[in-house]
């Protein structure tokens, strides 16, 4: 789970970002992504991302190494409008299928 | 005390056995039939509405989930046989169960194509469903310990 500020949260999962502010929006990710790394910068691509009105969305999320904080930008495919997010992490679940044995 | 271990016991080796392949979202849904006559399978064009906008497809080693609203659990009754050419690898499971029933799954994994498809064919009546899939990668999302866990795993 992902904090904007102290009063918004975006979630993070594999399948479906879900960035809550007042309203809920939901990102249904429709496959895998495009995924590019560097010493500084984690970038993963969705291209064929859909919202809650199935338009049809770029989804880009960069996660700076240095800094352990994320860059969210969306992009509607239609109106080339979107917008960007900065992300704190406040908690990280343990990944599926990870989970640690006591 | 000791049935509660046991019950205990034996449900960790069921979590343990139920461990997940793969995780789909279904793209498209379209009705299938098997044509005796024609010894092959009629796809038929226009598909069928999904309820909802997160619909997956969870393989796991031993069950098949359906989830699209509600979850219709397909058990695949054994290992499947594959075979696999230029274009695809099949996965064929030729006794699967779902609620008694007997159907067919036949799994194709595309090598030049950006999604796969799962045929699920009852096999009593010969009528079943194409599921056109995108393959999703689960652990997607970096995080500070799994960025530095993949930068040991490439120093080692």
């Amino acid at each position: 789970m992902l904090s904007e500020n102290s009063m918004s949260i975006t979630r993070l999962a594999y399948d479906k970002i879900t960035m809550i502010s007042q309203d809920t929006m939901n990102l249904y990710l429709n496959e895998a992504p495009r995924e590019f790394e560097d010493s500084i910068i984690v970038e993963r691509i969705w291209y064929d991302a859909i919202d809650d009105h199935k338009s049809l969305m770029y989804v880009h999320l960069f996660y700076f190494k240095n800094t352990d904080k994320y860059l969210l930008r969306v992009v509607n495919q239609v109106t080339d409008k979107g917008g960007e997010y900065f992300l704190t992490p406040i908690s990280q679940l343990n990944p599926v299928g990870k989970r640690k044995n006591k | 005390m000791k049935y509660t271990l046991l019950i205990v016991f034996l449900l960790s080796l069921n979590v343990q056995a139920q461990k997940i392949v793969s995780v789909s979202r279904i793209l498209e849904v379209t009705s299938v039939s098997y044509n005796e006559d024609a010894k092959d399978i009629d796809f038929d064009t226009i598909p069928i509405p999904l309820k909802t906008l997160n619909p997956k497809i969870i393989f796991t080693n031993d069950q098949l989930q359906i989830i699209d609203s509600d979850t219709t659990y397909i058990n695949l009754g054994g290992p499947s046989e594959n075979i696999e050419d230029s274009v695809w690898i099949k996965s064929d499971w030729s006794e699967a169960d779902l609620s008694g029933t007997l159907y067919y799954i036949t799994y194709y994994q595309f090598k030049d194509r950006n999604y796969n498809e799962v045929v699920i064919m009852n096999a009593e009546d010969n009528l079943g469903y194409n599921y056109k899939l995108a393959l999703l990668k689960m652990d997607i999302i970096p995080t500070a310990s799994s960025v530095s866990s993949a930068a040991k795993k490439k120093s080692n």
